[in-house]
């Protein structure tokens, strides 16, 4: 699991676990949990994407933020280049926050209205660096160059652009500090399909030139193909099955992955897919089925499903499935 | 590379442009420009404007209407009604922006770090609050002054005291709504402190809320000074209070409505001049009005 080219991984997320406390009653007593992330695991090498993919509430955003610590985490270890992310005193967060940075879906309300570009973009280096305001700006207009924006946007507010400008204006001020992981939280979703292709281009471009490692979070696998080096699926709160993006759209194993990867749409009218189309909705995190999560909407559930929970264990080299089809037995 | 320049010039001349069309086309912020200019120009003028001093009397000429004994008449002591109405702005508008001033930074603190950080924080904050707006404020205001003293400071800080809650509670939904908005969670990734979270990303988002809060209270923060003058704890007599004036016509409110008429025009144009004000204000300061 740990065999990455290059040494150590950059991060090592170990049965991370977010429950949030449901109240209820005058004395708002907590009487129950929505488990939106419960034990999740995995490791991302320097300079790969992985993404993660599920459907609207199985976890996905709220595990980048426990990750990213802007949420506290009920248990578990996010180990960021040998750093415990979620322990480390505020000092060393700071310092932290220079090498993860985030990049938000709506890139409406991700931007302050109330500032100019060049501020919002600026910001990280007024509070990370001890550079000039000329040298400051200097940067800010390089970088706007480089997301495909012009310097001199930086003195227009951000209700002057369009949705797609605005999402590279948001990715300016995540690589403003040279951070090392990005994570993209849905940066497209918000987005035209014709916008969604120059974004995801960008982004893929970024990686090249800058190094940069990214987890990458989306709802359709569509999305996921064009930008990922490893995918992992998540359902619930739990990872179902985690692989290099190749295997899983050649074979994928999970029966909730395999309803994923038929999902993806055909550029071919002739082409008469039979869609093992998903049934039903997400059960409630709150009280989810007992034994595997997904087997009330499996179509090859064994009588075992209902009863013990399949943990995610490797088939085969680099690719890790939770279902009991698979187990041995 | 034409094209492109003249791009430049049309956005260029277009945004000096709108600037112009929305600060002229907004109707109510120029009357309210244009109140609140005369008002202050009153008020700053008020040694050359007015034809005597305010507590200059002239029995010989006590009651006379508007007209014949000086442009707005004499009160029951012969003192000139326009000299008193007009010197009266400087303590109404001094009035007025002190305790607005006081209760917009304490109740927009107030809210703000309420709202923020929540938990027992906000607990203390709300409860006070609410216990500060379950009283009458008059009642209250005229407690705090009977405690202190009657004196015009002694109102200022009375008024201010019990009038911050609104501004507090305001501001402290406005602030839940806005910790949570992805821009502030942007900022928290960026590691940006507390203290910057709050007064460099909320407090901007809520200046619209609270230009038309302080424009609001501002004619409510005289109406209670001078409420309180006319009650005989604020200002004392020989001062021309807006409320004192108002006071002393009740009893010639038949034989000399002037008296009370004129004090009572004041206190009007100037509320309402503050309040198109605040609402043209509101219009203009949002960006997105811009385009």
């Amino acid at each position: 699991m740990a065999g990455t080219p290059n040494g150590t991984p950059l991060l090592q997320v170990t049965d991370l676990v977010k429950y949030f406390p449901v109240k209820a009653g005058a004395l708002q007593r907590v009487v129950n949990h929505v488990r939106a992330v419960d034990g999740v695991t995995f490791t991302l090498a320097r300079g790969q994407t992985l993404g993660l993919v599920g459907e609207s509430g199985c976890g996905k955003t709220t595990l980048a933020r426990v990750i990213l610590r802007l949420i506290p985490a009920t248990s578990g270890q996010v180990t960021f280049e040998g750093r415990e992310v979620l322990k480390v005193p505020a000092d060393v967060l700071r310092q932290l926050r220079r090498e993860m940075q985030v990049i938000f879906q709506d890139p409406f309300s991700s931007l302050n209205p109330r500032m100019k570009v060049g501020s919002i973009v600026a910001e990280p280096l007024s509070i990370h660096t001890a550079m000039s305001r000329t040298e400051r700006l200097r940067r800010v207009e390089e970088l706007l160059e480089v997301v495909g924006l012009a310097g001199r946007d930086a003195t227009r507010y951000p209700h002057e652009f369009s949705g797609g400008q605005r999402q590279r204006i948001g990715i300016a001020r995540a690589l403003v500090l040279n951070p090392k992981l990005i994570v993209c939280d849905e940066p497209v979703s918000a987005l035209d399909v014709s916008i969604q292709s120059q974004i995801l281009n960008l982004l893929n471009r970024l990686q090249k030139s800058y190094g940069l490692t990214y987890i990458f979070i989306a709802h359709g696998l569509h999305v996921i193909k064009h930008v990922s080096d490893r995918v992992a699926v998540m359902y619930l709160g739990k990872l179902v099955e985690e692989t290099e993006a190749d295997v899983l759209f050649e074979g994928p194993l999970h029966p909730y992955t395999r309803a994923l990867v038929a999902a993806i749409p055909v550029p071919d009218p002739a082409a008469r897919k039979i869609r093992a189309a998903l049934q039903g909705d997400v059960p409630s995190p709150i009280n989810p089925p007992p034994g595997c999560r997904f087997h009330t909407r499996c179509t090859e559930a064994l009588p075992q499903c209902s009863q013990t929970e399949p943990p995610l264990v490797q088939v085969s080299a680099g690719h890790r499935v939770a279902c009991h089809l698979y187990h041995g037995a | 590379m034409k094209l492109e320049l003249a791009q430049r010039e049309v956005n260029g001349s277009r945004n000096a442009r709108s600037w112009r069309t929305i600060l002229l086309g907004n109707g109510q912020l120029m009357a309210g420009v244009f109140i609140f200019a005369l008002v202050m120009a009153v008020a700053l003028f008020a040694d050359g404007l007015a034809l005597r001093p305010y507590d200059a009397m002239d029995l010989g000429n006590r009651l006379q209407p508007p007209g014949t004994g000086g442009p707005l008449g004499t009160d029951q002591f012969g003192r000139d009604l326009f000299s008193r109405v007009v010197y009266g702005s400087r303590i109404a508008l001094r009035v007025g922006l002190i305790v607005v001033t006081i209760e917009t930074v304490l109740g927009v603190t107030m809210g703000l770090f309420a709202g923020y950080y929540g938990g027992w924080v906000d607990r203390v904050i709300a409860s006070v609050t609410d216990v500060t707006w379950a009283l009458p404020p008059i009642v209250l205001a005229l407690a705090i002054v009977t405690a202190l003293g009657p004196s015009l400071n002694n109102v200022i800080i009375a008024i201010a005291l019990v009038s911050w809650a609104g501004y507090a509670r305001l501001i402290r939904t406005k602030t839940q709504g806005l910790k949570n908005m992805p821009f502030v969670e942007a900022a928290r990734a960026l590691g940006e402190s507390d203290l910057s979270i709050m007064f460099r990303y909320i407090l901007p988002n809520t200046f619209g809320l609270v230009i038309v809060l302080a424009t609001l209270s501002l004619p409510g923060a005289i109406l209670s000074t001078t409420a309180l003058s006319f009650l005989g704890l604020g200002s004392q007599p020989p001062a021309p209070d807006w409320g004192v004036i108002l006071n002393e016509g009740i009893r010639h409110l038949y034989d000399a409505p002037w008296i009370s008429v004129f004090p009572g025009l004041a206190i009007v144009c100037t509320a309402l001049g503050f309040n198109l004000l605040g609402e043209g204000l509101r219009d203009v300061l949002d960006p997105r009005m811009k385009v």
